[in-house]
């Protein structure tokens, strides 16, 4: 039985990739449905199965509706210390949050979730999303780029000698 | 005064959740293969029946132990069997025992109202637009007086479906009809047109849907305040 915690856990993850409540309660929704059904499977976490299987029906819903842009990025050669990290210096102020998330597409919003929200490594979030580490790099790299460029961010300057300085 | 991004995030995405609402139809939908678990457990145990008395026989000091256990654990099969039993006929009475699920989720989408997909009148057109769909969309003598508004992809006991939206009346009502490949292990038996059966009402939230099946479809129809 997936508890009141996974459930709301689990639709905040459909929100992060659709923004939409009604869309997100329908992903829930299906996954669960799908995971109930016998044989249900013996899984001592559920919670990662439960993601994916929300992540590969909002694909496909998008996907059908046309509305799912493939995104290509170039591969480009990163620093191999450069990680999720370099987005923890980013300062917003809570009104442009709004304004910010627009700006991102469901792949970037989910990105970004896996990490805040959820708490996942770099590798991890490449896992989750099923993408070669270097290519995550080359988003969050751009997307830092973008963020900055759009003004609505602003980057919080560490200390002398500090990474982000 | 800004934060960092990340704590801003977080507090963006962990404030909203499900309403109660929602949360009941969810820990609903897992109950309802409540019993399903039970009868696995069961079919378990039997198999353990089945397997200790080969062994028992290898050593008679054994005997009494494994007997024990035996009565032991048809005791508990009888009582999980009846609280199989006590639990479905509590959820489920009745000859449509899926009947009340069926028009509990038609008529929560019903007064949901979300966008539609197509947008079309004809159910050739809307045939053609529903690619996904494992089967096609038909009429039927209890829908023909329904006039469509367009359709959109939806999901009964999480079987894909199509939920098609009338025009609204007169009276600015508009019906929703819901069309799924009929699936009797997953909807249960329900009343066949074909073998003279009359199709059932079923009322939730003061909300009338009528359900039977036909052509190998299961229809679900909401009916507008005075009925049909």
């Amino acid at each position: 039985m997936i508890n009141e915690q996974q459930l709301n856990r689990l639709y905040r993850y459909a929100l992060s990739l659709c923004s939409e409540p009604d869309g997100a309660y329908d992903l829930v929704h299906g996954a669960i449905g799908r995971f109930i059904e016998p044989p249900v499977p013996d899984i001592p976490d559920p919670m990662p199965y439960l993601m994916r299987s929300v992540r590969n029906a909002f694909i496909d819903q998008q996907r059908h509706r046309q509305r799912y842009q493939h995104q290509v990025f170039d591969e480009e050669y990163v620093a191999q210390d450069y990680d999720m990290k370099v987005l923890e210096s980013l300062l917003v102020d809570e009104h442009l949050l709004g304004q910010l998330l627009d700006l991102l597409s469901s792949e970037e919003r989910e990105m970004l979730f896996l990490w805040a929200v959820e708490g996942y490594s770099t590798q991890e979030v490449a896992d989750l999303l099923n993408m070669p580490k270097g290519s995550l790099l080359s988003k969050i790299h751009r997307l830092r780029k973008r963020l900055l460029a759009s003004g609505l961010v602003n980057e919080h300057i560490q200390g002398e000698g500090g990474r982000y300085a | 005064m800004p934060k960092s991004l990340k704590a801003e995030l977080r507090s963006h995405f962990e404030s909203p959740g499900l309403s109660p609402e929602q949360l009941n139809a969810l820990k609903q939908l897992q109950s309802n293969h409540v019993d399903e678990g039970l009868s696995n457990e069961t079919n378990n145990l039997s198999s353990e029946l089945k397997v200790e008395p080969s062994k028992v026989r290898a050593s008679s000091s054994f005997s009494f132990t494994v007997s024990f256990r035996a009565v032991a654990a048809s005791f508990l099969l009888l009582a999980l069997l009846s609280l199989g039993w006590w639990y479905q006929s509590s959820m489920d009475s009745g000859p449509w025992p899926k009947a009340n699920a069926i028009a509990a989720e038609v008529v929560y989408n019903h007064l949901k109202q979300r966008p539609l997909d197509f947008p079309d009148h004809e159910l050739t057109v809307l045939n053609r637009r529903f690619s996904q769909l494992d089967f096609r969309l038909q009429r039927s003598s209890l829908s023909d007086d329904f006039q469509l508004a367009g359709g959109r992809y939806c999901s009964l006991l999480s079987i894909p479906a199509a939920q098609l939206r009338s025009v609204k009346n007169a009276a600015g009502v508009y019906e929703t009809l819901y069309q799924v490949d009929y699936r009797e292990n997953v909807f249960g038996p329900l009343p066949i047109l074909a073998d003279g059966q009359a199709a059932i009402v079923n009322y939730h939230k003061g909300v009338a849907v009528e359900i039977w099946v036909d052509k190998g479809i299961l229809f679900a129809r909401t009916l507008g305040e005075e009925g049909r």
